[in-house]
């Protein structure tokens, strides 16, 4: 169940998209999501495609495994482009009840729709090219510059990567633990809500025990072998930045010039 | 018969390159009133296949009888089937959740729908019969050590009054004593309450005092089925998938390899010590 | 003077009652002192509860003992400046293979410990390598830790400590959770690295089978030394073993009972194939 989530799980190939700096790829991705909130004509939401789909063709992903990523955000589709449809003012198209279409909303509905899209598509091309640990080292070195008013980005990224880390095993142990269970006789599935909650009782306690002594055990061989947070730690793998990310940084900035010409100009 | 397998399969992502037999074409009768050891190295199917004689997992294709009657039946009901067929697993701490050893040991008759006073007899007897008295009863199951978790959990099984019994690796983790009071357990359970019991383990030095049937599984096929000494005369097979014979086997094959005929049969540090000595006062 | 040396070390496990007042001192060690000579492969035996895993804890500042000094090197752990170092001079593996590998792909596991000591990455590459090779897994270095098996989890788990250049290592019951196959692989890597690299090995353990070929064993009873010496010499008294609750390899039982059935065989048989030497002599 938990497995079958395909939005934005690393695809495992080589591309250029792939070895790029994972610093890179971030910023490219926020840049990407500021120009989509800027755009609001026809001509920008152009231009918005051709740099997706440019960088989908870089990142060698097939396209058909990232639309099934889209799978999972048709709900949330569905309910933003109804509320635009019937809750904008402007000229009716047709009236039932208090729900009214407009022709404004019928715009400003497709537009909602398209932008969705292109913001899930466009952060997936990131994690779908960048393993976690790349990603968690590249929050890690972006924000750096938070731990200066104190904010423990290290540990926070440390923590990233651990969960990374367990929630496969989690996984897996809750599932053995469902088996022990219902080995005895217990029930997840039928029952309205309540006891369907109390049924999990015996599903989580165990679990939580098992999380706490996972926990307990890691800081123990974490200390054994010298953690003592980021202080004085050095890389194995260093970020460095490459010729193809400087070309990168320097195509998102005349990207974000060209979108906000657009913007000023139309 | 308690339980008759027949030609099952089970196939993992099946029709993907990932295609994977965890189980293929295993045949198998249980009688009534068995002691059976499941043999297996990680991986072999051991575990898999003991998931589908309780209905946790659902085989690809075969059957399974329980009492003459197939599981996959329609109308069959999975948890009248899981009362009867109790299934222990590894980890005790995969099942205790409740706050003290006594109401942890009635979850499983309560699933049952039972009498509040049924269930507490039940648990009562059940605990009574992995040897823990009542001075148990209200401690915290977190608290124990290793071997009485693994009683407690064994009583959560037994007090669902199965007529079979599987314990999957009970032994794992404890020491050489903890070990023999297990299997010393499951030897008396089996003696005096007749249970048919199918123990799995890795390791054939453990159970061979006390089963009188072994069956081997590797790589998903069942591969040898027979008593412990029909068994051990295949050491170098065993060895061949990582499952050593007991020590006493090896020592038997090199004396007979040196010209000194003791038979083949012994298994047991008792059994050689009585050959062994009859050869020498010879 | 060895590298490790413990000196009447006494441990107790203090529990408290919510007002965080003693409410139960349960001593899991008192008075163990033992010496360590480096290079040397040694074995601690002992059932739970014996207080093995307590001591193997205390080894490398886990835990500090309540009373008594362990010195690792000739320094004592528990002192806080040289906490650092007595970690990095006694490497310590534990018993589950899973929650001792933080890293996501194995040769990042291997590299954390290098990390938090501040070796320069390309030294950590150098040191990386070397730890996979020594414990075979240089096949295995890019995949995930989840993937392994659970001999190969410990593999890794040794290499982690290896690349800290460790001139110890303390193994906290490394093989307790896994399969005959991976209990061997763990403990063939565990002397290929003693013989090799010449390092001290503390190998924490209740299976007789994985102590014959250490170069001491001690055997620990009640929180206290009962038995110290070498394999032949534990061995050979079999029922004090069995009063320890521990087992002994069925060769060297069977061997005793010939013995007390009037068979006149050397003491402290280990193997089979001595066994069966003897026998062979004894009844053709």
């Amino acid at each position: 169940m938990l497995r079958d989530i395909t939005l934005g799980q690393y695809y495992p190939i080589d591309s250029v998209m792939h070895r790029m700096d994972p610093r890179t790829k971030l910023f490219g991705t926020m840049v990407y999501i500021v120009s989509l909130f800027i755009a609001d004509s026809l001509l920008v939401y152009v231009a918005a495609a051709l740099f997706l789909v440019a960088a989908i063709r870089m990142s060698k992903v097939p396209v058909k495994f990232m639309v099934r990523g889209l799978k999972s955000i048709v709900v949330l589709l569905l309910i933003s482009v109804s509320f635009n449809l019937f809750l904008t003012p402007g000229t009716p198209i047709f009236k039932i009840g208090f729900l009214q279409m407009t022709w404004e909303g019928v715009e400003f509905a497709g537009f909602m729709a398209v932008r969705l899209i292109f913001l899930v598509l466009g952060s997936t091309i990131l994690t779908l090219t960048t393993t976690p640990n790349h990603l968690t080292d590249g929050l890690e070195k972006s924000l750096g510059f938070l731990g200066k008013v104190g904010v423990p980005v290290h540990e926070v990224s440390m923590m990233m990567s651990i969960a990374l880390r367990f929630i496969p095993i989690l996984i897996e142990e809750t599932d053995k633990i469902m088996k022990a269970q219902m080995a005895r006789g217990a029930d997840f599935e039928s029952g309205n809500l309540i006891q369907k909650a109390k049924a999990m009782v015996p599903l989580l306690v165990p679990l939580f025990i098992s999380a706490f002594r996972r926990a307990t055990d890691l800081a123990m061989a974490m200390e054994a072998r010298c953690y003592r947070g980021g202080d004085g730690r050095t890389k194995m793998k260093p970020l460095r930045y490459e010729t193809r990310d400087r070309v990168a940084y320097l195509v998102c900035f005349l990207y974000l010039t060209v979108m906000i010409g657009l913007k000023i100009i139309l | 018969m308690a339980i008759e397998i027949k030609k099952l399969n089970h196939i993992y992502g099946q029709d993907t390159i990932f295609q994977q037999y965890a189980l293929k074409n295993v045949d198998l009768t249980v009688e009534d009133g068995e002691f059976i050891g499941l043999i297996g190295h990680t991986g072999s199917g051991k575990s898999t296949l003991t998931q589908h004689l309780n209905g946790l997992l659902k085989a690809t294709d075969g059957d399974i009888l329980y009492n003459g009657e197939s599981i996959y039946r329609e109308g069959f009901s999975m948890k009248t089937l899981r009362s009867k067929v109790g299934l222990v697993f590894q980890y005790p701490e995969h099942q205790l959740f409740e706050v003290d050893v006594f109401s942890d040991v009635c979850f499983g008759p309560k699933n049952l729908g039972l009498a509040q006073d049924e269930i507490e007899a039940r648990a009562k007897e059940a605990l009574e019969l992995v040897g823990l008295d009542e001075s148990f009863y209200k401690l915290s199951p977190f608290e124990l050590s290793g071997g009485q978790k693994r009683r407690v959990a064994i009583a959560g099984v037994l007090a669902m009054k199965p007529e079979v019994l599987i314990l999957d690796e009970p032994t794992a983790g404890l020491d050489p004593k903890g070990r023999d009071d297990i299997l010393g357990l499951v030897a008396k359970l089996h003696e005096e309450q007749k249970m048919t019991i199918i123990l799995v383990s890795h390791s054939m030095e453990d159970v061979a005092k006390y089963v009188s049937r072994l069956v081997v599984m590797n790589r998903g096929e069942k591969v040898f089925d027979g008593t412990p000494k029909e068994v051990f005369r295949h050491y170098k097979e065993l060895e061949a998938m990582g499952l050593a014979a007991p020590q006493i086997t090896y020592v038997v094959q090199a004396l007979r390899a040196r010209g000194i005929m003791i038979s083949e049969d012994v298994t047991t540090v008792e059994e050689a010590r009585d050959e062994i000595l009859k050869l020498w006062r010879k | 003077m060895g590298i490790i040396r413990a000196v009447n070390l006494i441990f107790d496990y203090i529990r408290h009652d919510e007002e965080n007042n003693k409410e139960e001192t349960n001593r899991a060690l008192s008075g163990v002192s033992l010496d360590i000579e480096e290079g040397s492969f040694v074995a601690i035996l002992g059932h739970n509860g014996s207080g093995k895993s307590t001591f193997a804890k205390l080894m490398n500042g886990i835990l500090m003992p309540s009373d008594g000094t362990v010195y690792i090197a000739d320094m004592k752990t528990n002192d806080e400046e040289h906490l650092w170092d007595v970690r990095k001079t006694a490497g310590m593996v534990f018993q589950n293979p899973d929650n001792q590998i933080i890293g996501n792909v194995v040769e990042e596991d291997v590299g954390f410990g290098p990390e938090n000591m501040g070796v320069p990455t390309e030294e950590i590459w150098e040191r990386v390598d070397r730890s996979l090779e020594a414990v075979g897994m240089t096949a295995y270095r890019l995949q995930s830790p989840n993937k392994l098996s659970g001999g190969q989890k410990q593999r890794v788990a040794i290499a982690g400590v290896m690349a800290m250049k460790p001139r110890c290592i303390v193994l906290d019951e490394p093989t307790a959770m896994l399969d005959p196959n991976g209990r061997a692989e763990v403990i063939k890597t565990i002397h290929e690295l003693n013989k090799q690299e010449g390092i001290t090995v503390l190998l924490i353990t209740h299976y007789m089978e994985e102590v014959i070929d250490a170069d001491r064993v001690v055997v620990m009873d009640g929180g206290q030394v009962v038995m110290d010496g070498t394999p032949k010499e534990v061995f050979s008294r079999v029922n004090e073993l069995k009063k320890y609750r521990l087992d002994v390899p069925q060769v060297t039982e069977l061997a005793d009972e010939l013995k007390q059935a009037g068979m006149d065989l050397p003491d402290g048989i280990l193997t089979i194939e001595e066994l069966v030497d003897e026998l062979a002599a004894k009844l053709s």
